[in-house]
């Protein structure tokens, strides 16, 4: 055990939880640094909040450690940890206007009035809703009680500030605003931020790293790009983005690269191995669908046959439904830059990726 | 849409004029007018009126002699004392006993609330009368209370439970309790949790996010359940009569005697009205004073 303030900020460690006999969290560990902007992301029912509502103290754990800074908080309550949260239904006091709620968790630690008036001075400047101070929760719209129970959370300087769901009732427009803010203010007051999400979208361009959570367990922790290039698991592939996963069986193997002989009779394909498979093993090659051109195969690369079925437009690409086979469907991102040629519904077109754009998943 | 028009045509008629709307609102007026507002005229008119021993026992003064009475006559005024006393300090205790219990029921599991509060009710099952009979059993000097305490052999004598302000303000207490209970629940069970996670969350102690969140949300239910025991406890008549002694003489008690007893129905009327004033005055203040926050609570997030 040690107090050393290099060690992670916040160290989660062998958490179990289960209500009434099911299982929510199944020994979680993590470990978060200072000044992070972490996200948990999952399912509705993965356990996330759970796990966020152990950290907060708003729950007991079964069993494990919950340590800040070091230091064992396992054992307090909610009201003795230096953390606070934003709520996902934001909790805001009806009965106090904005100003009095951001006041509230300064007067529990009966802070001299004058450092009171300038933390909520400060605190309405940070979140822009300095006008709103004298009104009442039900007078502001969805987005300023966001920024309010923002603002009241961040006023205690936590060591930790922990939101759920913080955008889930936001509008579309304000969520992807929010999030820009969001970043910005994490960013000006230093402190640790997690989030708890169901959005992927939201999680990879908010987090800095994120734990993707499955069935009461984390299945994988990195940066956005780590996870979405190299995912540990066909769960994580197919939750966070788009992508196409060909099953075959590992047949050769030379270095890192395999071939994998797919189940639908195709021609092998090759790919950098991801899970350390052995010759034999059944495993999922995924691909995403903006590493897949159509036509135009380099040396070395892996191609199929197929007729495209379908066109969607997305505004900066098109998605490519390309046939190719009974039932089975890969799906191609075509960017609308210039040159680019688009096929039309109906066209029979080869398309290609190369070897090291799949990874390959044990199942 | 045709039909989505027709409907709305039909839901702007029916707001704005027609004949449905009078009707609807016409109900409670009606109501409230034949069966308060008239009756109410006629104890008016009949404390205006002099006491004779025609049939029926009054002639219409116009004059405020049974006022002048019972604003004069110290008896009265110390009656009407007595009886707000007797019932704030009831009504302030069936909020001590009541406010954790209505929390209790609040906050237990589903499947249980509905049991918890029909056990609330069950005592009006039973007539009224008989309850406060059934305490004078229990409390009179052979009773059971008394009973048990000497064959325990903790008193020698019996105890003076019954005939004194104890137990006026016990059977107040009991017989009101539930109509503090309920508008109590009503309010606590609307209260989010969540709000008092985020109190502790912000680092405030269990007593203190009491005081500072839960009791101020629920402060309507306070109001309602303390008006609801002290507006009819103050004139209450059977629990003074059955449980009181001389030592407590209550306005509501004084008023059957004047009626029944002395047959002075203008002197009875004049403390009918008087009551009535004093009670109305300050529960329509309250209430207009909790009301813009009633209204801010709904809209809720």
């Amino acid at each position: 055990m040690t107090t050393d303030h290099r060690g992670p900020l916040l160290a989660v460690e062998s958490i179990s939880k289960s209500f009434a006999g099911v299982p929510a969290l199944a020994d979680v560990d993590l470990q978060i640094g200072p000044g992070e902007l972490f996200a948990l992301l999952g399912a509705s029912g993965s356990g996330k909040t759970t796990l966020l509502r152990i950290i907060a103290g708003l729950e007991r754990p079964d069993s494990g450690r919950i340590r800040i800074e070091g230091r064992d908080v396992t054992g307090l309550p909610a009201y003795e940890r230096p953390v606070n949260t934003v709520f996902q239904s934001y909790a805001l006091f009806p009965h106090m206007t904005v100003r009095g709620n951001i006041a509230f968790g300064l007067k529990q630690d009966r802070l001299p009035r004058e450092t009171i008036d300038a933390r909520i001075r400060e605190m309405l400047e940070l979140v822009q809703m300095s006008e709103y101070a004298a009104r009442r929760p039900h007078q502001l719209s969805g987005g300023q009680r966001q920024r309010v129970a923002l603002a009241r959370s961040l006023a205690k300087l936590p060591k930790l500030l922990l939101l759920d769901e913080p955008m889930a009732a936001l509008d579309r427009k304000l969520r992807e605003q929010m999030r820009v803010e969001l970043v910005a203010i994490q960013k000006r007051v230093g402190i640790t931020f997690i989030l708890v999400t169901h959005d992927q979208e939201e999680a990879m361009s908010l987090a800095g790293r994120l734990a993707v959570m499955e069935r009461g367990r984390i299945v994988q922790v990195g940066t956005p790009r780590e996870i979405y290039d190299r995912p540990a698991s066909r769960f994580v592939a197919s939750f966070i983005g788009q992508i196409n996963l060909f099953e075959g069986r590992v047949i050769e193997r030379v270095g890192r690269m395999l071939t994998i002989r797919p189940d639908d009779g195709g021609p092998d394909i090759r790919a950098t191995d991801g899970a350390a498979a052995d010759i034999g093993d059944a495993v999922s090659v995924a691909v995403r669908p903006e590493k897949i051109r159509v036509g135009g195969a380099g040396p070395g690369a892996n191609v199929r046959r197929g007729v495209v079925r379908h066109i969607e437009f997305l505004g900066e690409s098109s998605a490519v439904h390309v046939e190719i086979g009974a039932g089975a469907r890969v799906r191609v991102s075509v960017p609308h830059g210039n040159g680019a040629g688009m096929p039309s519904s109906g066209d029979i077109v080869e398309i290609s990726w190369p070897a090291d754009a799949g990874v390959v998943l044990r199942k | 849409m045709p039909v989505s028009c027709y409907g709305n045509r039909q839901v702007t008629v029916w707001r704005e004029h027609g004949p449905m709307r009078a009707a609807v609102l016409g109900v409670p007026w009606l109501w409230l007018s034949a069966f308060i507002l008239l009756p109410f005229s006629i104890v008016v008119a009949i404390s205006l009126s002099v006491a004779t021993d025609s049939q029926p026992p009054y002639a219409f003064g116009p004059v405020l002699d049974s006022y002048r009475l019972i604003v004069e006559d110290t008896l009265y005024l110390a009656a009407l004392g007595n009886a707000i006393r007797i019932a704030a300090t009831s009504s302030f205790v069936c909020l001590l006993i009541g406010y954790p219990m209505a929390y209790a029921i609040a906050r237990a599991q589903a499947r249980w609330r509905g049991l918890l509060l029909a056990l609330v009710i069950l005592p009006f099952w039973t007539s009224f009368l008989i309850r406060i009979y059934a305490w004078m059993t229990l409390l009179r000097p052979t009773g059971l209370i008394n009973q048990v305490l000497i064959d325990l052999g903790i008193i020698g004598a019996p105890l003076q439970l019954m005939n004194n302000a104890f137990a006026v303000h016990l059977g107040i207490i009991y017989a009101y309790l539930p109509f503090m209970i309920l508008p109590l629940y009503a309010s606590i069970e609307r209260l989010d949790p969540n709000l008092l996670e985020a109190a502790a969350d912000l680092g405030s102690r269990p007593w203190r996010r009491f005081l500072s969140v839960t009791l101020p949300l629920t402060l309507s239910g306070v109001v309602a359940g303390m008006l609801l025991v002290f507006v009819p406890a103050v004139g209450e008549f059977v629990i003074p009569e059955l449980l009181g002694g001389p030592d407590t003489p209550m306005i509501g008690r004084l008023l059957w005697i004047e009626f029944f007893n002395n047959r002075d129905w203008p002197v009875a009327a004049s403390i009918a009205v008087a009551l009535t004033a004093l009670l109305v005055v300050p529960v329509a203040i309250l209430q207009h004073m909790l009301a813009p926050r009633e209204g801010a609570r709904e809209v809720g997030p």
